[in-house]
């Protein structure tokens, strides 16, 4: 009799224990975390364009991950996304994520749930002027490419690269 | 009793402390009970709210409200009298938003204030994802063009609350203008954990642009002030 009790109260214990577990408490408040370049720990001394494309780089795999943390320390708190919805002679007509609550809104509930397998922009052109860079980019997502399609803005802060600006869809409507 | 029989009651005995520690903050965390009454005498209540409801943001909040913005409440009975605003039922007649979103509850008014002004709330509540497509994918799709941000409001007894605000435009066929909406929302949840099961509510504001943008979302923002009084 006790041996049936036991294992039939173990069973329901184990059973009880499977709900999902609880989801872990809202964020503390913690130092700011590195930003930018300085978030990806590349190596001292690594010259400013290296620094540029690993951040476009680690965007680019963030974006494959879903990893939105790291991702977003990727950007500057003021930073845009805009969609220059292939009329690039506009800006009027621009859709854009002003900031890094709207740009993570974009990451999650328009990016991600198209789970891109590869993200990675190629053909860059890297232009730095002091602490400011404009790197015009084709970006591949899965099979679509879009030629010389994106501008990303970013700014050197503390020794950090940062993203300010993504615009795409600037390659004209054919 | 005998020694199989106090074995018995000692294992079940263990098993009801261990299942209460599970279980008991969960059962108690997952009604919002009014926590204090505010200046003017009123009950207050305490909910989290934040920018969205699928992943966590840094946006996350603790606010204290006057009115009850839970699924075990009726959303019908957030006053309709807001401040300086007097609001009217106007029920959704789009047979569709019922069929797409299913919502378990869905409350829409119009609200005026003594300047004229026109805020529409929608308070649309459910326990799983499908009564909560983001506002900005469902303006998209409807094709208007948009920008988006986040803005804080803060509240009379302290903190800020943050919501997505949308600047969406269309040009309709019919008229010489395009017509303009500012849409200011946010995500109620009845305590941290967040479980869908305990239900959600998106608490969102649509208006024309009256002057400027801020000036609208601060028109907005007034009209949450009267319904939210603090965050933490």
């Amino acid at each position: 009799m006790f041996v049936r009790v036991t294992v039939l109260l173990f069973i329901i214990a184990a059973m009880a224990g499977c709900r999902a577990p609880l989801a872990p408490a809202g964020p503390t408040p913690t130092p700011a975390p590195p930003a930018g370049s300085c978030s990806l720990g590349l190596t001292d001394g690594v010259s400013d364009e290296d620094a540029i494309r690993a951040v476009l780089a680690a965007e680019g795999k963030l974006v494959v991950a879903q990893d939105i943390e790291p991702l977003m320390q990727l950007w500057a708190e003021e930073g845009v996304v805009a969609d220059a919805g292939n009329t690039p002679e506009r800006t009027d007509d621009d859709q854009r994520w002003i900031a890094k609550d709207a740009i993570r809104h974009r990451y999650v509930r328009t990016v991600f749930p198209g789970a891109p397998s590869a993200v990675q922009p190629a053909d860059l052109e890297i232009t730095i002027d002091g602490d400011a860079a404009t790197v015009r980019a084709t970006t591949h997502i899965g099979d679509e490419v879009a030629p010389a399609g994106d501008r990303w803005e970013l700014e050197k802060r503390d020794g950090c690269w940062v993203i300010k600006s993504l615009t795409y869809n600037l390659e004209p409507a054919q | 009793m005998s020694k199989s029989m106090l074995r018995t009651v000692l294992v079940i005995a263990a098993l009801i402390i261990g299942l209460s520690v599970v279980y008991a903050p969960r059962i108690f965390s997952s009604t919002p009970a009014p926590i204090e009454e505010s200046a003017e005498g009123e009950e207050t209540y305490t909910y989290v709210t934040d920018l969205d409801f699928w992943k966590r943001t840094p946006r996350e909040t603790t606010v204290k409200t006057v009115a009850r913005f839970d699924l075990d409440a009726d959303l019908n009975n957030v006053p309709l009298t807001v401040g300086d605003w007097q609001g009217e039922e106007r029920p959704e007649t789009n047979q569709e938003v019922e069929i797409l979103l299913n919502p378990e509850q869905y409350v829409r008014r119009l609200y005026q204030n003594p300047e004229g002004q026109y805020i529409w709330l929608t308070m649309i509540g459910g326990r799983s994802s499908r009564p909560f497509h983001p506002p900005d994918i469902c303006y998209s799709a409807d094709g208007w063009q948009y920008d988006l941000g986040s803005r804080s409001v803060s509240l009379p007894e302290g903190g800020e609350l943050y919501g997505l605000w949308l600047d969406a435009d269309k040009q309709f066929a019919d008229r010489s203008d395009p017509t303009e909406h500012v849409v200011y929302y946010f995500y109620l949840f009845p305590d941290k954990q967040r479980d869908l099961s305990d239900g959600i509510v998106l608490f969102k504001l649509t208006s024309a642009q009256y002057g400027s943008m801020d000036e609208t979302l601060e028109m907005q923002a007034d009209f949450i002030r009267n319904l939210f009084l603090k965050a933490e």
